[in-house]
């Protein structure tokens, strides 16, 4: 069974469409990364999974309940944190957990145990009868986590929620969220903050326009985008016969001459970064320097998007 | 940089640009002429007998046709201006961009002025709608020149004075809601004590046909008739632009320190105010004795219910038994001044206090139940509300139970009222009634004053929830349900005033259907005649369809709430709709 499934989404407002046929299946337990600059369609696609959208072609389940026939089952399976707070701030913590225990139909008799127990996760159990309008944006986006963690569901699905956080409040956050991970909940996750999402997704989904760009583990996407490599060398006794020799070499592409440095661009498989090396080694330079191109997420974004919306 | 840079006007172009790209501009521009052009139009039948005579009979008859023209222009003013004029800088705040005009080159004066000025110009394109029928006015006799350009200068005055109240509460206050308010408490306390009253009352006397019109013959020039309005319409023109230009100093004085206040509750404010002065007050008197001590609980069973009844200002015992304190003092008061009088000749001792009740019950029940929608919008709760496992019913019923709660309060008042009223009329006043002869029967109208809180409450908070629940902001639905409420109250009468002249007292019937007429049963506002004095049988019957109808409106207004609410606030429901299939 998958926790997500997702067959040809497709949602429109009026002429604009905003998601234009997205697939995604989601097994239990996953984290799933959710990327794509602004506009691209991914609240959109949480929105739907969240049960907030009836206007969409496609199907859509989740945990095999079908979201536009069971919404109210799905509802049950489902934790969702938009993209803003949602927290009544005329209420103390307690009693805005309280409020959602209650609206969850929580037993009277489990309740005050539960909200302790979210409570600690969350690290808020010192703010219990604090004004929620007194916590700070970090104790606020975890008050919401801890709100959804509640009916104990099965599918998270949290819509920026390091969005507008400090530094601090955003690895208090990564770090909750691995606990999660942690209790086998699966997890969809939008965010900005890309290498976050390296850290903590199993896979991740980059969103373009409306369409998946690219999909699967992040060592997959990294593969993919790295056909063409770039190892960056500096030489001590640098002639232009090993330029010459270096542009000739079987696998690579191209050979860029720089003031402190030769950027070596080749394609993998036919060129292994060792042999490279070896072959630079072979004649009779020192290296200074040899270093491949590290591909953070940023760089995988950058060249998977071309920063269009729908 | 040159002139014509330096006297650029940015925000105002940027404010009119605005209001040239908005369709509700235009829709409230056609409203605002069909209901011009409609009642001129019904008043032009009516004045030929429904077609029956025209032309040279109408000669002279013009001032009557001029002074309904400057009614409704009057009205126009008074109740669209504020509402378009008092978002202009509180919408600016709770967009977060006020900050981003502060910071721009535009002084706090600029930008005050420019905004007061964009919708000083947006309501002169309404009063500029009126101009053809004003000429036609001119051209059927019965008014001068002079009263025209009289007429002119007042209606501009009021449209100064009411702007420049209303930009100077939007740069007070935090929200829309409460500038909106609160322009109008103090457009009422202008009204009653000050320059105002007089912009009113030139308006007024023209309506009413008692004013010294200016000393102008037939046959004068264009400029002396100009010369003898402006003489007399100095007083009024300069009263307007001091309070005009008080107000846009004041409001640019206080912009800077008034942009970055927080949102406040301020009737929670007033009633923890009030709250603090009775504790010590019963601390003083009585040692700290409290008879019904509010809990402190968590929610159990239906947490939407414990919000509303817990947590909103008109929540605890202790603030609703204050209102109702407020509502039932005057009324205690009255009846003890009656018991103690000994009179027992009067058939109507409280004749002001359902106008009172009423008054206060429409505007509280529209507030509340406008803003149980809005306020989760606003707070950004709505979505987080509705991912949780509660049906759409539990969610309206649960979300509407404060005003449920409301609606019991204010029925204690009407209670007592309709109660004492039974007593009075039909146990002391009998004996005095045996010479008179009763003229109302006791059951009808005991009847009658029951059911009409009984079943308007509840459609107003119905009509209230409705567009609170698709209006894009809170004052849009203040403003259409009271619009629909006054409609509901007035239709009628135009409609039996138009056509009772040739259908008679059968069509007069259709007076009834006015809630406005139930609830005042003893009065007539059209020109029918007292159907509970006159005929019992046939008003009983009325009654009886009345408010079979008016629980038509109630039940449908009920289910249509409760099966449309997932639809309009986009929740997936088993069987919703989907448009976009539908499309392909």
């Amino acid at each position: 069974m998958l926790a997500v499934d997702v067959q040809e989404l497709k949602v429109r407002y009026g002429k604009l469409e905003a998601v234009k046929g997205i697939s995604l299946q989601i097994p239990p337990g996953e984290v799933f990364g959710f990327i794509g600059p602004n506009g691209a369609g991914k609240s959109s696609t949480i929105r739907v999974l969240a049960t907030l959208l009836p206007d969409f072609l496609g199907s859509a389940k989740i945990m095999d309940l079908s979201i536009r026939s069971q919404p109210q089952l799905v509802r049950e399976q489902i934790g969702y944190v938009p993209d803003f707070f949602g927290v009544y701030e005329d209420l103390t913590a307690r009693e805005y957990l309280h409020f959602f225990a209650a609206a969850y139909r929580l037993p009277m008799s489990r309740r005050k145990a539960v909200v302790d127990d979210v409570l600690q996760l969350t690290d808020l159990t010192g703010k219990i009868d604090s004004q929620v309008d007194a916590l700070s944006r970090g104790m606020k986006q975890r008050l919401s986590l801890a709100r959804v963690l509640l009916h104990d569901p099965a599918v998270l699905l949290l819509d920026e929620p390091a969005s507008g956080l400090d530094p601090r409040a955003r690895i208090e956050m990564r770090e909750l969220l691995k606990a999660l991970k942690e209790m086998s909940k699966t997890i969809i996750i939008s965010s900005h903050i890309l290498h976050e999402l390296a850290q903590l997704c199993t896979r991740i989904g980059i969103i373009e326009t409306g369409k998946m760009v690219a999909q699967g583990s992040v060592a997959e996407i990294y593969q993919r985008l790295g056909v063409l490599k770039i190892v960056h060398v500096q030489v001590v006794n640098q002639s232009p016969e090993l330029i010459a020799k270096l542009r000739v070499m079987p696998g690579v592409t191209h050979v860029d001459d720089q003031v402190d440095r030769i950027s070596i661009r080749f394609e993998e498989g036919k060129l292994e970064v060792e042999d490279l090396h070896d072959f630079i080694h072979a004649q009779g330079v020192r290296i200074r320097m040899f270093q491949p191109e590290v591909m953070d997420m940023e760089t995988a974004f950058m060249k998977l998007t071309e920063g269009q919306t729908a | 940089m040159n002139l014509l840079e330096r006297y650029s006007l940015p925000l105002l172009t940027k404010e009119l640009i605005e209001q040239a790209n908005s369709k509700r501009t235009y829709i409230l521009r056609v409203v605002y002429a069909v209901v011009l052009y409609g009642a001129a139009l019904w008043y032009y039948s009516d004045l030929n007998n429904g077609g029956a005579a025209a032309g040279l009979v109408n000669l002279g008859k013009g001032r009557a046709f001029f002074q309904l023209l400057v009614n409704v222009q009057t009205f126009a003013i008074i109740f669209l201006l504020p509402a378009i004029t008092c978002g202009a800088l509180t919408v600016e705040k709770e967009k977060d961009t006020l900050a981003l005009l502060l910071l721009t080159k535009l002084s706090s004066w600029t930008i005050v002025f420019e905004k007061l000025v964009s919708r000083v110009l947006a309501m002169g394109t309404y009063q500029l709608l009126s101009l053809p029928l004003f000429a036609i006015v001119y051209g059927m006799g019965g008014v001068e020149l002079s009263g025209i350009i009289h007429a002119v200068i007042s209606l501009l005055a009021l449209t100064i004075v009411v702007a420049s109240v209303s930009i100077l509460c939007s740069t007070w206050f935090r929200t829309t809601s409460e500038a909106f308010i609160l322009s109008y408490v103090i457009l009422f306390f202008f009204g009653c004590c000050h320059a105002f009253a007089i912009e009113l009352m030139y308006v007024q006397t023209l309506r009413m046909n008692q004013r010294n019109w200016p000393n102008i013959s037939q046959g004068q020039s264009f400029w002396q008739a100009i010369t003898a309005a402006f003489s007399t319409d100095t007083a009024i023109s300069l009263q307007a632009l001091a309070i005009c230009l008080a107000s846009v100093l004041i409001a640019s004085k206080v912009l800077f320190a008034r942009a970055f206040v927080p949102p406040r509750n301020i009737i929670l404010e007033l009633f923890q105010r009030a709250d603090r002065f009775f504790n010590e007050l019963n601390e003083s008197t009585t040692g700290g004795i409290v008879l019904v001590p509010d809990r402190e609980t968590l929610p159990t069973f239906q947490p939407i219910t414990w919000r509303e009844t817990r947590k909103k200002s008109l929540g605890t015992f202790r603030y609703q038994f204050r209102i109702l304190m407020f509502l039932l003092a005057p009324l205690v008061l009255v009846i003890a001044a009656i018991l103690s009088d000994g009179r027992n000749d009067f058939t109507s001792p409280f004749r002001g206090f359902p106008a009172f009740f009423w008054f206060v019950s429409v505007i509280c029940l529209t507030i509340h139940a406008t803003g149980v929608i809005a306020a989760e919008r606003i707070r950004q709760t709505l979505d987080v509300l509705l991912v949780s496992p509660l049906t759409p019913t539990e969610i309206v019923l649960e979300k509407l139970s404060g005003v449920r709660r409301l609606i019991k309060i204010l029925m204690v008042p009407f209670a007592v009222l309709v109660l004492f009223q039974a007593i009075w009329t039909g146990y002391v006043l009998q004996g005095a009634l045996q010479a008179k002869q009763r003229s109302v029967d006791f059951w009808l109208e005991l009847v009658t004053a029951t059911l009409v809180p009984v079943f308007y409450m509840p459609i107003i908070m119905w009509v209230g929830f409705q567009f609170g629940l698709r209006a894009r902001t809170q004052i849009q639905a203040i403003l259409a349900t009271l619009t629909t409420v006054v409609l509901a109250c007035i239709i009628p009468i135009v409609f039996v005033s138009t056509f009772s002249v040739m259908y008679q007292r059968v069509f007069s019937l259709i007076l009834w259907v006015s809630p406005l007429q139930m609830a005042f049963p003893t009065s007539v506002f059209g020109p029918g005649y007292n159907l509970f004095q006159e005929n019992t049988k046939l008003a009983w019957i009325v009654v009886v369809v009345h408010f079979a109808l008016y629980g038509i409106i109630w039940w449908w207004l009920r289910k249509n709430a409760l099966q449309s609410f997932s639809k309009v606030v986009r929740r997936m429901e088993p069987g919703s709709r989907n448009r976009q299939s539908e499309a392909r």
